[in-house]
């Protein structure tokens, strides 16, 4: 169990509202592409959170590498995953570098921090996310598409075994959420392990390793894509009235369709 | 590292605060000639200026870098722009404390301790009622008020039973001053300022993390929690301090952050720095005229404070609205 997180009876509940996450058995491993699917309320964002240890209150077990997180200084956790939360609060306004720069915090301890080093780092992640041509730039004045490459890029600089991002494709248009994927996918060649929650199944499908189908903050299904994408679990997760077709392109790949009420005219 | 601009924009603000320093000294009621204070040590020029001039003017650069600074911070732990130790009521739980000490104890304990325990109760109520509103500003920024009416309401109630001769020094001090003569509390003054400017200043790159998204900070291993209290303490005690020394001084925490922001940007090192020094400045120069406006009678410096503070808070808030 030392390949990366490994989950084991994960029982969680918000104490203020009804809402209650189970997870049996997850192994998160690296190098791999892992989306977290599932309708709204099934729990994507709050599994997200209590692996990135937002979240302390939870009974079970999560180890990361064989070591169980409640155990890990918050700095060296932040070493090891970062998570890219679904919104960014718009506090203050800083620069596009500075926001990228402020991925290295967790390594910085004084002794051996060299700047040059550390600024290297921070061009190399802006390349890596496409973020470089807008480096001087305030993050008010970007589109959101180019926010998602600036936020992906810090945690990019974070250098970290895992990443976790919680909706990183919302709010952008088709090409810009493929974009995204694929950048993420680039980033899971480069031997990291990759965790999304998304909505966006078709993307999803295409471009993981693994799925995970979460509802009601139970795991439904969990597997390859061609095990999960299937009729029975997606109906059973989403409702009766969706869809799913062949892609006339590609084999192997279905398109997830919703169910329109009252049906198309 | 900081960019060139950045490092250019606090050698300003620095400049600033230097030249209003060296400036002010030679602005008052009395004029005094700078011949008769290099040639004679012992002329009513040097005197004005050594025990009087220049503590107040070293009064008024420490008070305000210390306001300015307390301000920067707390805008953004609390991410309200209105935060600053007046509003929040911290200046004002504070003279609470100092004038119960004055007009009820009277002087049993040092007025010093007193203000002390009164800013860092009211830091304490803060932080308590941010996490009770689960980190909702808003709501804080509205218990700061009502600690600010109920401690202003307090010193009312105290002031109904204080004798004439106590009721004077009280209401002098209440509406801010920068009255000092000689140096014995301006060390403690000078202690109190750099050691909490310095503290905040050396969690700027975590304030700058914090302020930019809080889960993100979380994820980057900081903890916010301990953050905020290490701020709201250094607050509690650079605003015992001014509190202490010129009373309680509004809207320098308000005002300065803002004109920083706007013309450096947010990185806090800079903002930090650039409020402490512009904070330092500004009350010099309100300091200038409230010594020269009614001359040879001199205004309360806490007067002209508010009066070019308020509507800069009117201001922000029409601001704030547009952008929602």
């Amino acid at each position: 169990m030392n390949k990366g997180f490994f989950i084991k009876n994960l029982e969680f509940d918000y104490k203020d509202h009804d809402f209650f996450l189970e997870v049996k058995e997850l192994l998160l491993e690296k190098n791999k592409f892992v989306s977290v699917i599932g309708p709204n309320g099934s729990g994507k964002s709050t599994f997200l959170k209590l692996l990135s240890c937002h979240e302390k209150n939870f009974s079970g077990d999560i180890s990361i590498y064989g070591k169980n997180v409640k155990k890990i200084s918050s700095r060296d956790f932040a070493r090891l995953c970062a998570l890219l939360p679904q919104e960014c609060d718009k506090g203050e306004n800083y620069r596009v570098f500075d926001i990228v720069m402020m991925g290295r915090y967790p390594h910085l301890d004084g002794k051996n921090y060299n700047f040059k080093n550390e600024k290297n780092i921070v061009f190399n992640a802006m390349k890596e996310a496409g973020a470089q041509s807008f480096q001087s730039r305030y993050f008010s004045s970007l589109s959101g598409g180019e926010k998602k490459r600036v936020l992906i890029a810090s945690v990019i600089a974070q250098d970290t075994d895992f990443l976790l991002l919680d909706e990183p494709s919302s709010s952008l248009d088709i090409s810009g959420q493929a974009e995204i994927f694929s950048l993420l996918r680039d980033i899971k060649n480069n031997g990291k392990g990759v965790v999304v929650a998304t909505h966006n199944i078709n993307l999803a499908s295409f471009f993981s390793d693994y799925i995970v189908l979460f509802k009601k903050g139970k795991i439904l299904k969990q597997g390859t894509p061609f095990e999960v994408i299937n009729e029975k679990y997606l109906k059973k997760a989403y409702g009766e009235n969706i869809s799913i077709i062949k892609n006339p392109e590609l084999e192997n790949m279905k398109i997830v369709l919703p169910g329109i009420r009252g049906g198309i005219n | 590292m900081l960019p060139l601009k950045n490092k250019v924009h606090i050698l300003i603000y620095f400049f600033v605060f230097v030249l209003t320093g060296v400036v002010s000294p030679f602005f008052g009621s009395s004029d005094i000639s700078l011949t008769n204070i290099i040639t004679d040590h012992e002329s009513a020029d040097y005197l004005i200026l050594v025990y009087q001039r220049i503590p107040r003017i070293i009064t008024g650069l420490l008070c305000g870098a210390g306001l300015g600074c307390c301000g920067a911070c707390l805008q953004v732990i609390l991410k309200n722009p209105l935060a600053e130790p007046y509003v929040l009521g911290i200046s004002g739980i504070s003279s609470l404390f100092l004038s119960f000490s004055i007009i009820v104890l009277n002087g049993l304990i040092p007025s010093g301790i007193a203000s002390l325990a009164g800013a860092l109760l009211a830091v304490f109520i803060i932080d308590f009622s941010f996490r009770a509103f689960k980190s909702d500003s808003d709501s804080t920024i509205l218990a700061g008020v009502s600690l600010n009416i109920l401690s202003a309401s307090l010193i009312m109630f105290l002031k109904y039973f204080a004798s004439p001769n106590k009721l004077v020094a009280v209401e002098r001090w209440f509406m801010g001053n920068l009255d000092v003569i000689g140096y014995d509390n301006l060390i403690w003054l000078f202690v109190i300022c750099v050691c909490g400017i310095l503290l905040i200043f050396f969690k700027s790159e975590e304030l700058n993390i914090m302020g930019f998204d809080i889960s993100l900070a979380v994820s980057r291993g900081v903890d916010p929690a301990k953050i905020r209290r290490i701020i709201y303490f250094a607050a509690g005690l650079i605003t015992a301090g001014v509190v202490w020394i010129a009373g309680p001084v509004g809207f320098v925490g308000l005002i300065i952050p803002h004109i920083v922001k706007n013309f450096s940007g947010s990185e806090m090192k800079t903002v930090i720095l650039g409020s402490s020094f512009l904070g330092g400045g500004f009350l010099c120069i309100c300091d200038i005229f409230s010594r020269v406006l009614i001359a040879p009678a001199e205004l309360p410096v806490g007067i002209i404070t508010s009066i070019s503070g308020a509507p800069v808070f009117l201001y922000i808030l029409f601001k704030m609205k547009k952008k929602k």
